[in-house]
């Protein structure tokens, strides 16, 4: 005599057997789709290399944004405050030059002296304050070519009252004092090289608001692109539960959950101290302007300290966290996978 | 057809980086700007930014006008950056000699029509390396041209001179009578001292004739020989004198031009130059300037030439046909950078069309070298008498001299100006022989002289 068949409780993944004893075939059922197909050990091993990915984009992300942040701020605070220091002294010197050169005319210095070393030296360091600032232009092509345009403008300024010393040497004082008319004409007249320093001025300052404006320093900008890999990571945790679940009757992985923590911590350091770097330029900066008047750019402090996000110690930090990351990610799957391989 | 997951992806991400591509996402879109560098302000300006307006809304090109007083010198920054605008509108010859010679300036063959222009623009346009076009004059002016106030000389008596010992003997009685008769102003840094250039220009021209004047200016004439000493001597005769210039000679040196007469023809009573350098179009007023009334103009007269027909008091000879040549000038724009905007920024602004919008804006004082712009288009007898100079080839036509030279010389030139003005001993000694010590260019010079047909073609 046969026992009774007993129906076996079906698992998704497993195909539906026939009924015991029966004379007919087996019940043909819709084959299920390749993901419901799939072995648990495919499933747990996409799984952890989808989450040490991620890790690694996340790793990699906020390695770029400390890196663009700290980038932008040593532009801003760095060679842009530089710049508008240097081209900001150049007009105090050039005016003060000015002044010198018709003082000397007036008083007749000239003829005995030339222009007078108060000139000689204001101009030769407005000259060499716009070379500076080339250097530190970072006003991009339009900066550059201001400052070269500048430098004619200075240099026929120049000529303009050595032929003004020469033909009062030679006593052509009418001459000569149109000359100098004509070279303070063109210091001062609208166009005139003071208004082109200034103009440059203003676009160095706008290149620097510009920087610190910067995507790369506002949080609003860069909160998605950090988490983004965080949240797909939460996705392939829940994933993962749902497999651990069905399979083995686990539903939290203590170590997948420090990972995500430590991944969390790396994302919450970099964007926390990136957003204090910019606040720190932009306080920097505003300092800066404001004490320029009593500053050369030679005496002024460059801010090389201000960036955290792309420090030394931040990134060991960040190589810390996403190393351990990855290594409890890593980690979190390997008994189960390990489950399995000695299984088959 | 079934695959596995991974060539599911493989497809998915190829099919995003081709909608990528074709949105262009990827690559850089075309530029639809164009900057043009020039050198002009106020009322001239104006004008230009009406056309360049009209030319934004047909073509959807978007122009950024440069207004610079120093163009020469910060064209010269931006080529050594290697960022030079687009166009340029370049006031001088021997810029554009140079230009072309260095290679910033591209060539302009195919873009204009160059049956529009006559001699001696059509020579000019072709200054530089070959036989390609390299600028195209946009914005012409007459400089031979003497100011005067109608009212003022009928109340006073004085004819208006046809000749040049008419013209200094009209000077000489308006000193003997108390009054300084030359409006001069001088100032125009960097290239202050431009107008004597023109008054030199002028009186060789009037005294020796476009053949002498080509020769100097291609450096065949040496600034020591006869001819030139001589003309200058003329000009030194003619406002040399302590009362000659209103203000005194001092006072030229710092009378800017840009400022127009100051004062005006009631304080002085001749003004040499352009229309536009006399800024009637800008004074309002009370009362705004009138033209035949308040002033008028004639043409520089030619030394020992009369002209035919006598002219009466306070009215111009200017109407008598007359045979001498007149100096003139312009304004031809280049292209540093070949791209679509900047040929269709040119195509347009040397086109028939845009000129005779340019010179009809009222206070624009300009005048085309296109001869197909007609003489009615200009707005006001002014502007209309001298346009007839201009085309109706009835004077040969010489391009200003200093505008012709290299810029060291024409620097040199504007310099040697004021030298002479307060040092008018010191013109053989030292004026000159400096002057010959600057090298001319040693490129052969176009032929800078040049008579339109008598007869223009037709308006289109």
């Amino acid at each position: 005599m046969s026992s009774p068949v007993i129906p076996i409780a079906v698992s998704p993944w497993s195909e539906e057997p026939g009924v015991a004893g029966s004379s007919g075939p087996a019940i043909r059922r819709p084959a299920a789709p390749w993901y419901a197909r799939a072995h648990p050990v495919r499933w747990l091993r996409w799984l952890r290399t989808g989450m040490l990915t991620l890790i690694l984009v996340a790793g990699l992300l906020c390695l770029l944004v400390g890196y663009q942040a700290h980038r932008e701020i040593t532009t801003a605070t760095g060679h842009g405050a530089q710049a508008i220091s240097e081209v900001r002294t150049a007009y105090t010197e050039l005016t003060r030059a000015d002044q010198a050169v018709a003082s000397s005319f007036r008083t007749g210095d000239v003829a005995l002296v030339g222009p007078g070393a108060i000139y000689s030296d204001d101009v030769t360091a407005a000259s060499q304050d716009l070379v500076l600032a080339a250097g530190d232009n970072v006003a991009g092509f339009d900066g550059t070519n201001t400052i070269q345009f500048a430098e004619g403008l200075l240099g026929t300024y120049g000529d303009l009252i050595q032929q003004a010393s020469t033909d009062l040497a030679g006593s052509n004082r009418t001459l000569a004092l149109a000359e100098l008319g004509y070279a303070h004409d063109l210091l001062g007249q609208t166009g005139g090289l003071l208004d082109v320093l200034n103009g440059l001025r203003q676009s160095e300052r706008a290149a620097v608001t510009a920087d610190l404006g910067s995507r790369w320093l506002g949080p609003g900008d860069f909160w998605w692109l950090l988490l983004a890999p965080f949240l797909a990571m939460l996705l392939l945790a829940a994933g993962t539960s749902y497999v651990l679940w069905h399979g083995f009757r686990r539903l939290l992985s203590v170590r997948l959950t420090s990972a995500l923590v430590l991944t969390l911590a790396l994302v919450a350091l970099v964007a926390s101290l990136t957003v204090h770097d910019g606040g720190q330029a932009k306080a920097f900066i505003g300092g800066r302007l404001a004490s320029q008047a009593s500053l050369t750019p030679a005496q002024a402090p460059r801010a090389t300290d201000v960036s955290f996000a792309y420090s030394p110690w931040t990134l060991a930090a960040g190589l810390v966290l996403a190393g351990g990351a990855g290594i409890l990610a890593f980690a979190a799957y390997w008994p189960r996978l390990d489950e399995y391989r000695y299984r088959a | 057809m079934r695959g596995t997951a991974g060539a599911r992806v493989a497809r998915a991400i190829a099919a995003v980086g081709l909608a990528a591509a074709a949105c262009g996402c990827g690559g850089p879109a075309g530029s639809n700007n164009v900057t043009i560098m020039v050198a002009w302000s106020g009322s001239e300006l104006a004008a230009f930014e009406s056309v360049i307006r009209t030319f934004e809304d047909q073509s959807g090109i978007s122009v950024d006008v440069e207004p610079t007083r120093a163009l020469t010198q910060e064209l010269d920054a931006d080529l050594a950056e290697g960022d030079p605008p687009e166009v340029a509108a370049l006031p001088s010859i021997g810029a554009i000699g140079t230009y072309a010679g260095q290679g910033e300036l591209k060539p302009l063959d195919g873009l204009v029509d160059t049956a529009d222009y006559g001699p001696p623009w059509s020579g000019l346009m072709r200054t530089g390396q070959g036989d390609h076009v390299y600028a195209v004059p946009v914005k012409a002016d007459v400089k031979s041209l003497i100011w005067y106030d109608p009212t003022v000389f009928r109340r006073s008596g004085y004819a208006v001179p046809a000749t040049w010992p008419q013209l200094l003997t009209l000077s000489k009685s308006i000193e003997n009578h108390g009054g300084s008769p030359w409006c001069l102003a001088l100032s125009s840094t960097p290239t202050s001292g431009w107008p004597g250039t023109d008054w030199i220009a002028d009186i060789l021209l009037g005294t020796y004739g476009p053949g002498t004047y080509q020769k100097w200016v291609s450096g065949e004439l040496p600034w020591t020989s006869g001819p030139v000493q001589q003309a200058w001597q003329m000009w030194g005769q003619l406002v040399g004198s302590g009362d000659a210039v209103y203000g005194g000679r001092g006072a030229a040196l710092r009378q800017q031009v840009e400022s127009g007469i100051n004062p005006s023809l009631t304080s002085c009573y001749l003004a040499h130059g352009t229309l536009v350098d006399q800024g009637f179009s800008v004074k309002t007023g009370p009362p705004a300037p009138k033209f035949g009334t308040s002033y008028d103009f004639f043409p520089f007269p030619a030394s020992g030439t009369a002209a035919s027909g006598t002219a009466a008091s306070g009215t111009a000879a200017s109407r008598a046909p007359a045979s001498g040549a007149i100096q003139v000038s312009a304004d031809f724009i280049g292209m540093f950078n070949d791209t679509p905007p900047a040929r269709a920024l040119i195509r347009y602004l040397t086109s028939t069309a845009a000129q005779r919008k340019w010179v009809s804006y009222p206070g624009a004082d300009g005048f085309s070298a296109d001869n197909q712009v007609p003489v009615s288009a200009y707005p006001g007898p002014a502007t209309q008498r001298i346009a007839t100079l201009l085309t109706s080839g009835q004077r040969e036509l010489c391009f200003g001299a200093a505008d012709a030279m290299s810029p060291d010389l024409n620097a040199a030139f504007d310099h040697a100006i004021l030298k002479y003005l307060t040092e008018p001993a010191a013109l053989n000694s030292t004026v000159l022989p400096e002057l010959s010590k600057v090298p001319a260019d040693s490129r052969s010079a176009p032929s800078v002289c040049g008579r339109l047909p008598t007869s223009p073609a037709p308006a289109r």
